[in-house]
């Protein structure tokens, strides 16, 4: 499979340079230590409300894990295969952007669940992260399957965009979007 | 029965299960990668003292201000297994501290008292008093 890096469209991706951060490679316990520091520092995220900080560091550790948990083994695993990207819209807002590599065969059902998702208000999605809630413990299941999406949806401040670009082997790159209001 | 003493990291809250005290604590950021790691000595603790205390009473003081998906499905794990001291006739009492101004924080302490089943008491501070 060609790398990121090789890919057009994911490279497009990467050209706008309005980013305030970005991260290419593996997403790793390290990663989000760091993540959670810049936040935590960041001078111009001090002068935030605590509960608008937390938003923001909710989603973008939601999207991390998200990445960490469901990118399966790629053939040539010395290639990056996940990418984030932190954009400041306004002093009140800030852009998400998280995408990594995932098996073709998921993506139908995958996307039907965004859809599923974005069609949703909020009070809907809170009812949707009960019941999902309700199902995992019900099954023993470790995983938080579906859970982190939910999440990431109740943290932002519109829908969640999304975009699947096909690469070869079976694979293909998933990247999501999201915007967080800080006020 | 020993005290569960875990100190906090950037990523995990300080666990402080005080059976001197029978004062349970969690405080800080919940938010590790691997929560059901994190969590699981807190689950088999709470699963042992639930099916052994000899206390009539506990009070879990939960100081939480950020918690991740993994570590709410953790939570609840072990939670689930504490209560199981009240089929023993114990009284748990669980306080949920959130910042006065943290709605969600205060939304999730709501939602993980339905999914258990077990009313929880609500209490607003300023963060910095947590």
């Amino acid at each position: 499979m060609a790398g990121l890096f090789e890919h057009e469209q994911v490279l497009g991706m990467m050209r706008t340079g309005h980013d305030e951060w970005f991260y290419f490679g593996e997403v790793s316990e390290d990663l989000i230590n760091s993540v959670v520091s810049m936040v935590d520092t960041k001078p111009e995220l001090q002068a935030v409300s605590r509960p608008a900080r937390r938003r923001l560091l909710s989603a973008l550790v939601e999207c991390l894990q998200n990445m960490r948990n469901n990118t399966p083994a790629v053939p040539n695993d010395s290639i990056p295969n996940s990418i984030v990207f932190m954009r400041k819209i306004s002093d009140y807002e800030y852009g998400l952007r998280c995408g990594n590599i995932m098996m073709t065969a998921d993506v139908a059902k995958l996307e039907e669940r965004i859809k599923e998702i974005n069609s949703a208000d909020q009070d809907q999605i809170k009812e949707m992260y009960m019941k999902q809630m309700g199902v995992v413990l019900g099954d023993g299941n470790r995983k938080s399957a579906g859970l982190g999406l939910l999440e990431i949806a109740r943290s932002a401040s519109g829908k969640i965009d999304y975009r699947f670009i096909d690469m070869d082997g079976g694979f293909t790159f998933f990247c999501v979007e999201v915007n967080v209001q800080l006020n | 029965m020993e005290t569960l003493f875990i100190p906090a990291t950037k990523t995990t809250p300080q666990v402080d299960f005080n059976t001197s005290t029978n004062v349970f604590e969690l405080k800080g950021r919940s938010i590790p990668a691997d929560a059901m790691t994190f969590y699981q000595p807190l689950e088999r603790w709470c699963d042992y003292y639930a099916n052994n205390t000899t206390q009539t009473s506990i009070a879990v003081e939960v100081k939480l201000d950020h918690l991740n998906t993994g570590s709410v499905r953790a939570l609840l794990s072990a939670f689930t297994k504490l209560l199981n001291a009240r089929e023993r006739g114990v009284k748990v009492q669980i306080n949920w501290y959130h910042d006065v101004e943290d709605e969600d924080m205060m939304d999730k302490g709501e939602e993980i008292s339905l999914i258990l089943d077990h009313p929880f008491k609500y209490i607003a501070v300023r963060s910095e008093d947590y």
